[in-house]
């Protein structure tokens, strides 16, 4: 696999895709906690504090078959207090606030991304893309 | 010996056919003949396989795999079975890329072979 | 084919928040009903929600439906109006258990969360379109 893959295989590559897939889940999170701000006794989601420490680890050792293998999963957060009584602790700005962050941390991925491509397309045909 | 006119072409604008896997074979074997002549011509080569035509075997059989991959997120996108419209995106993109490579490899060898066939006349 | 991220979520949300403020906006309405279909004043309505474990997603997110709306059986005032067309043979009228102030809040509450998730839906589409961009 070696001609093919190594066209792909660096770690920035490797790391902006693996950062794509975490933005896309994170606002499934959002629109979860979103969809549920009246829902008595719901918790907030997102993705686990283990994994945010995980995920700046791994990308400074910049190795892409470990930021590949990083596998984000939704986790409750129990931590975040209820400021209601009927238990319910999400906090609409705040969501609100993190939705929009997201969509632009996505955007910004997919223009490295986008960049990547474009980039090995040039080196190969020699012509601008 | 392989006569440059049996590259297939389009009779109508003499463009090249089209760039499928098996026409990119054909391509390969036809190139192929050039180790041949020179073989005729006295040069030598050692006893066992020929690297190039493995390496590019491979290559060839790389790149159609990174097609099926396409194929198969793009299918999961179509049968709503994954939520990542990103990631066929992007597969589609990485099997468009290698081949693109394939093809201007393709069209490096077939520059070259046309040179050499030019040169020994 | 699923490709707006989370739509089957936000879809649900949309929906329930839809018939709290419909429910709202009828309670306003009836705020004065001394006299229903079922001969009695106007009883103010619930909209109860919960949460749902939403299968497309998968992952423990949840989308949100209507669980019951419920009629609320706290009794309204009873106003002396010997006047009233549906005064008792006491004088006094049953008005409806609807505090208008309190169905305007609830109304503005979910008429927020409504568009919020709006916003979750605006998002979504942006992540598709800068989705099928990538590369072009």
């Amino acid at each position: 696999m070696e001609m093919v893959a190594s066209l792909f295989n660096s770690d920035n590559y490797t790391a902006v895709k693996k950062m794509m897939d975490v933005a896309a889940l994170r606002h499934a999170a959002i629109a979860s906690n979103i969809a549920n701000v009246s829902t008595p006794g719901y918790k907030r989601v997102d993705l686990g504090r283990t994994f945010e420490q995980e995920l700046i680890k791994t990308n400074d050792g910049r190795d892409a078959a470990k930021i590949a293998a990083l596998d984000p999963l939704v986790e409750t957060d129990s931590l975040t207090p209820s400021t209601r009584a009927d238990g319910n602790n999400v906090q609409l700005d705040s969501e609100l606030l993190k939705l929009t962050t997201n969509t632009m941390n996505f955007d910004a991925l997919s223009q490295f991304a986008s960049g990547s491509l474009k980039q090995l397309r040039t080196a190969i045909t020699g012509r601008p893309a | 010996m392989i006569p440059i006119s049996s590259i297939p072409t389009n009779s109508f604008t003499g463009a090249a056919a089209p760039l499928t896997m098996r026409n990119f074979q054909a391509d390969l074997e036809r190139t192929g003949g050039l180790k041949e002549s020179a073989l005729a011509s006295g040069a030598t080569q050692g006893v066992g396989e020929d690297p190039f035509g493995t390496m590019m075997k491979k290559f060839v059989n790389d790149v159609d795999s990174k097609m099926k991959v396409s194929a198969t997120e793009k299918n999961k996108v179509m049968t709503g079975e994954s939520t990542n419209l990103h990631q066929a995106v992007i597969a589609g993109q990485e099997s468009s890329v290698a081949f693109t490579l394939m093809v201007e490899l393709r069209n490096k060898l077939v520059e070259s072979y046309q040179e050499l066939m030019r040169a020994q006349v | 084919m699923n490709i707006l991220g989370a739509s089957s979520i936000t879809g649900s949300a949309l929906d329930a928040e839809k018939i709290r403020v419909d429910i709202t906006s009828q309670n306003i309405a009836n705020a004065n009903t001394t006299k229903g279909i079922d001969g009695k004043a106007y009883q103010r309505k619930i909209v109860a929600f919960e949460s749902i474990l939403d299968a497309a997603n998968g992952n423990g997110l949840q989308g949100v439906r209507v669980s019951e709306i419920s009629a609320d059986q706290a009794k309204g005032e009873l106003i002396n109006n010997p006047q009233h067309p549906h005064a008792d043979k006491d004088g006094n009228v049953q008005m409806p258990n609807v505090n208008v102030a309190f169905e305007m809040v609830d109304m503005m509450t979910a008429t927020r969360s409504y568009e919020a998730n709006l916003a979750v839906v605006r998002n979504a589409r942006q992540l598709a379109n800068q989705a099928l961009a990538i590369g072009r």
